[in-house]
């Protein structure tokens, strides 16, 4: 398999992921209203991205990749940071599944860089 | 067109690309699901059970929030807190022991009598944004 197209399935598979557990999360009614919302919309821009990162062979999948697992992070960070994030803190890793995905996104947030760096090696390079 | 054609960037998709499309399919359509289902379907926010009379006066912990907030009660009286979430929490005062529960798991329950008048504030700790208070009138 082509080195390029296994990290961005890779990186497909490591968001889906993330996204389902985030819907996980709303249809468990965790958090409160304005958080479940953002669960949600965290799993259907992760599913976007997914299918896109298999479908395009660009670096816009990866980026956005990268972006969604950013912001994922960001939102992760300031949930336990002063007064949280949208009416919402929570504290180390007892919450359901944080563990997990933090271990996801780092994981995911990997992949994409490299199959960014990829990507842009394999477009630079002259096509025979 | 020839040679200068950009070669398109749209793969055809093999068997694991495939599966990949299919449960963003899935996925997309449960975000979508959950983006638009009001607190009112979810599970969790009925009401609470009337306090029988002579019992314990109830306050449930729903959405994140206790509820009602504030409560008042008399000297003597004993409140019953109820977690309705799906997530922990607990039953905590800023100041002394007369709030102190474990972490509640959903349905878990919790009594506190109050033997004296004041103002009681408790959160929970797990989630601290969750305040609120017990007045009790002599």
């Amino acid at each position: 398999m082509e080195r390029s197209r296994a990290l961005r399935l890779l990186g497909a598979v490591l968001v889906l992921i993330g996204g389902a557990v985030h819907l996980k999360l709303n249809l468990d009614d965790y958090g409160t209203e304005d958080i479940a919302r953002t669960f949600a919309v965290n799993a259907g821009v992760s599913a976007l991205v997914a299918a896109y990162l298999v479908l395009r062979d660009d670096i816009i999948g990866p980026l956005a990749g990268i972006a969604v697992t950013v912001g994922t992070l960001i939102g992760f960070a300031l949930s336990r940071q002063g007064d949280g994030i949208l009416d919402f803190r929570e504290t180390g890793f007892e919450a359901p599944y944080s563990l997990l995905t933090v271990v996801l996104e780092v994981l995911a947030l990997i992949v994409l860089a490299v199959a960014v760096v990829e990507t842009a090696r394999t477009t630079s390079s002259p096509r025979s | 067109m020839e040679g200068g054609a950009e070669r398109l960037s749209v793969q055809r998709p093999k068997a694991p690309e495939l599966v990949v499309v299919l449960l963003s399919a899935v996925l997309l359509v449960g975000s979508v699901v959950g983006l638009t289902r009001s607190r009112d379907d979810r599970g969790g926010t009925e009401t609470a059970e009337p306090a029988a009379p002579g019992g314990p006066t109830a306050v449930e912990i729903v959405d994140f929030s206790f509820e009602p907030d504030p409560v008042t009660v008399a000297v003597g009286d004993t409140i019953e807190w109820t977690n309705v979430d799906s997530a922990e929490h607990n039953v905590t005062g800023s100041e002394g022991d007369t709030l102190k529960s474990e972490d509640l798991v959903q349905d878990d329950t919790y009594e506190a009598t109050f033997d004296e008048a004041g103002t009681f504030e408790y959160a929970c700790t797990i989630h601290p944004s969750m305040q609120a208070t017990v007045t009790v009138e002599g």
